[in-house]
């Protein structure tokens, strides 16, 4: 913005660069000066900031050029030069640019955002299979349990971070016979047995 | 007399009982032919003269008392409608008698919203609340669905099971209901009817869900 700045007052100054020419080709060259003059504020601004493109990218420092020694000097000043360039692109072309980069950042965002949903859904959809595998298996047996006694029903447990199984809740201790059949049935991982305390019940008082 | 949700209900049969069984009446609904009368569970206003299998029980046996305190219990002021209970529902329709008005404000809920519908994704996420008479106001979490929980029924000798129950856990020391709740309405934030209260395990408690009652009664919340 600073060599944009000095460029068009200077730009003012000179009469021939003022005004718009009526030809072509007369606009032209006008326009040409007025690019010279850019790119010389803009190398005189880097040349004096210390503006290297090179540690700009590598450390995002200044360098003090006065200081610099040997071959460092010519790899720095080749750097101011291409700073310099950059810098007399204008404000309104690095507004846009950064819009750009800013566009592209979002979409990104919005993109790992989406694949995040899809997975939580993919992930909802795979729990609710499995508990409705799991509720099927059970309900084959549940004539049977019901005979049990002390049976008082099921639920299953467990969600999209958590394995499922099968939690049979009883008002009493099952007999070895069925634990035995149950365990063989669900797995030893699949199945938990909850044995229900004598507040279970109607909610009548 | 004004018959509200939040207040104990027995069956005048049972009115003499040294020890009252009462449950509560959850709120307001809709009936087929538009009319506001109030649900609650069945098992609450049963009595050992009606039979399980009822739809529109007997009238001679239908008729209800309502008590603010739990001590001073009024005469008949209202009578069951229509009661229903099966494999997925427990539930009675009440409406007062015709000295009677019904008030439709849960106490410190406020009124009803209609219904929500909950789903398994929400377990762990929507807070509700309710209002019975043994323990009042409540917090709770919405804690996914129990497919079959059963309970022994007065007069049966063996378990009656209820599908797809909703769970709540507690979300505090205080129980999120105890016996006497029994028909309270279950309402999220929004004061939207998520169930009304039939069971527990003594850790969690289950309720008949809000479209299962809709659709089983023909009534719509309100």
């Amino acid at each position: 913005m600073i060599a944009e700045r000095i460029a068009n007052l200077w730009k003012l100054y000179e009469p021939k660069l003022r005004l718009k020419k009526r030809l072509a080709a007369d606009e032209k060259v006008r326009e040409r000066k007025i690019m010279w003059r850019t790119l010389v504020c803009g190398w005189l601004v880097s040349l004096l900031s210390g503006a290297d493109l090179f540690q700009l990218l590598k450390n995002g420092t200044l360098i003090n050029i006065f200081s610099a020694t040997g071959p460092e000097i010519a790899r720095s000043l080749f750097g101011i030069f291409l700073t310099g360039i950059f810098v007399s692109l204008g404000s309104k072309f690095w507004h846009d640019m950064l819009d750009i980069v800013l566009q592209f950042a979002n979409l990104k965002k919005f993109q790992a955002d989406q694949v995040g949903q899809v997975s939580m859904q993919q992930a909802n959809i795979l729990a609710d299979e499995e508990r409705t595998r799991l509720i099927n298996k059970t309900e084959n047996i549940v004539p049977a349990l019901k005979k049990n006694a002390g049976y008082a029903g099921y639920d299953i447990e467990g969600d999209i971070a958590t394995p499922h199984s099968v939690v049979l809740k009883y008002i009493q201790q099952p007999n070895k016979d069925t634990m035995t059949f149950l365990q063989n049935y669900f797995g030893d991982d699949k199945l938990r047995i909850d044995i229900l305390t004598s507040k279970s019940g109607l909610l009548k008082k | 007399m004004i018959i509200s949700p939040g207040q104990h209900i027995i069956n005048i049969a049972d009115i003499n009982a040294v020890k009252k069984p009462f449950g509560t009446i959850g709120g307001p609904v809709k009936n087929m032919e538009g009319e506001t009368v109030l649900l609650t569970c069945y098992h609450c206003v049963f009595s050992p003269k009606l039979s399980w299998n009822d739809v529109i029980p007997a009238q001679a046996f239908s008729g209800l008392c309502v008590s603010d305190n739990g001590t001073a219990y009024s005469g008949k002021v209202a009578t069951i409608e229509e009661v229903r209970r099966d494999d997925r529902i427990d539930a009675a329709l009440i409406k007062g008698t015709d000295t009677n008005t019904i008030h439709t404000e849960i106490p410190e809920l406020g009124n009803t919203m209609g219904k929500c519908l909950l789903s398994q994704a929400d377990k762990g996420k929507v807070f509700v609340r309710k209002y019975g008479a043994a323990t009042q106001s409540t917090f709770g979490i919405f804690d996914g669905f129990i497919p079959s929980f059963g309970a022994l029924y007065f007069g049966e000798n063996s378990f009656h099971f209820l599908g797809d129950l909703i769970k709540v856990r507690s979300s505090g020391d205080k129980p999120f209901a105890t016996p006497g709740d029994s028909g309270s309405f279950v309402l999220n934030t929004n004061n939207q009817v998520a169930g009304i209260i039939v069971m527990t395990d003594g850790n969690t408690t289950y309720a008949i869900q809000s479209e299962i009652i809709e659709s089983r009664l023909n009534i719509t919340f309100i």
